[in-house]
């Protein structure tokens, strides 16, 4: 297990993120996306749980890429949820970045999902910790130049106060994609 | 020639005909009709690795086979470009979306391509193959490292896996065996390789003196630092 402690203050931080919305009943929630573009000191997706994802990918932007970010981050793109267990609050999260396996690039291919790099932080008393890196799916929300059958893909999170593990899936095309239907344990 | 000019045909049509049943196809920029020959070249002159372009005919009748040398095309679900990059690639290897993609140059289009088949030739699954050199009585050349790649690296790996061409297929049944033998018919017969400006005497797609495997690897930094005063 890999521990990172990180400032205190991030559980402020935490509570002033809309983007990452806690719910602990149990319910499959739809986890939410994140466009990191527009640098951010309080969303704590980009300050606590994805911050070297994003540096790599500005390095890869303007040192392989020649582009210039004029003050921006490259396109890192992330999904996320927000559990409460016993006052702590746990992020899930996958990142978009060049370590993540994106399927297939190919004219007669449909909408797969990327599996990627996936860590589980705990916030307990003002401290912040990555529980577990792993891997998990990602899906970039659908728009509506996709097919029909795409438009309600999602990926998704619940978590199990019982076992404390907390579970994702992948809907595509209305069917559960069985690669991305994975406990991750949190205790 | 006309067997070749004819498997190239059916090839095209096979490739308008599987797309998804509801996809809608999307025409960004405008729409092009790159040769087999001027995809090569692209190929050439980008920052793919040198052991690949040495059988880049191969990937200039790969990029005929993904958009029939249409790099404005979007196929209405996943994948744009000459090379038809998927979403997430697009973002990560040319930091923009599939409209902004389509909209580049083909030589811009054809970097972001060779970074993503750079990156995927350090995968297990090609590197397995690279040691196998003959794949289910397929030679492991170039255009098979490319489609492997191409269709994904666990896509790629599960085929590899299974010891077999058919262990892995797309919902269309394309197989990677299919697609770089689609690619290598779909190469320009005349087409002039890597760096070398003479006409294949091989034939379009043969991976003409060693196998990928026998390329050594990338040289590793130097341990020696000079400084801007010491020059």
């Amino acid at each position: 297990m890999i521990r990172l402690l990180l400032p205190a203050f991030v559980l402020l931080f935490v509570s002033a993120a809309g983007a990452v919305h806690a719910q602990s009943d149990g319910a499959w929630q739809t986890m939410t996306f994140s466009d990191f573009r527009e640098p951010s000191a309080t969303d704590p997706l980009q300050t606590v749980v994805w911050p070297d994802a994003i540096k790599e990918a500005n390095a890869y932007a303007t040192q392989e890429l020649k582009k210039n970010l004029n003050g921006k981050n490259a396109w890192v793109t992330a999904l996320a949820a927000r559990f409460e267990d016993k006052g702590r609050s746990l992020i899930v999260s996958t990142v978009l970045t060049r370590a993540c396996d994106t399927g297939a690039n190919d004219a007669r291919a449909g909408v797969e999902r990327s599996i990627c790099p996936l860590r589980i932080v705990m916030i307990d008393k003002g401290k912040a910790a990555i529980l577990r890196e792993d891997r998990g799916c990602y899906l970039d929300p659908p728009d509506t130049s996709l097919p029909v059958q795409n438009r309600n893909d999602s990926i998704q999170a619940r978590f199990d106060p019982a076992s404390g593990q907390i579970q994702m899936r992948a809907i595509i095309g209305g069917k559960l994609v069985a690669e991305c239907s994975r406990s991750y344990p949190t205790r | 020639m006309i067997t070749h000019l004819v498997r190239g045909f059916l090839l095209a049509c096979a490739l308008i005909f599987t797309l998804p049943a509801t996809a809608q196809r999307t025409q960004f920029c405008e729409r092009t009709n790159y040769s087999a020959q001027e995809i090569t070249d692209a190929v050439n002159a980008s920052v793919l690795r040198d052991d690949l372009k040495a059988t880049s005919c191969t990937l200039g009748g790969l990029g005929r086979f993904e958009s029939g040398g249409n790099k404005g095309i979007f196929n209405g679900s996943c994948c744009t470009g000459i090379f038809q990059l998927n979403t997430g690639n697009v973002r990560r290897y040319a930091n923009t979306d599939r409209e902004g993609y389509a909209c580049m140059s083909l030589q811009d289009q054809v970097d972001a391509w060779a970074r993503l088949t750079n990156d995927g030739y350090n995968t297990p699954a090609v590197r397995r193959l690279m040691e196998m050199g003959v794949f289910d009585g397929q030679r492991v050349d170039a255009g098979f490292i490319a489609s492997c790649i191409q269709l994904g690296p666990g896509n790629c790996q599960q085929m590899v896996s299974s010891g077999r061409c058919s262990g892995f297929a797309d919902p269309n049944g394309t197989t990677i065996c299919d697609m770089a033998n689609a690619a290598r018919s779909q190469s320009d017969p005349n087409c002039r390789e890597g760096n070398n400006t003479q006409a294949c005497d091989i034939g379009p797609g043969d991976f003409p003196t060693t196998p990928v495997a026998a390329n050594p690897p990338a040289p590793s930094p130097s341990d020696i630092v000079v400084g801007p005063g010491q020059i």
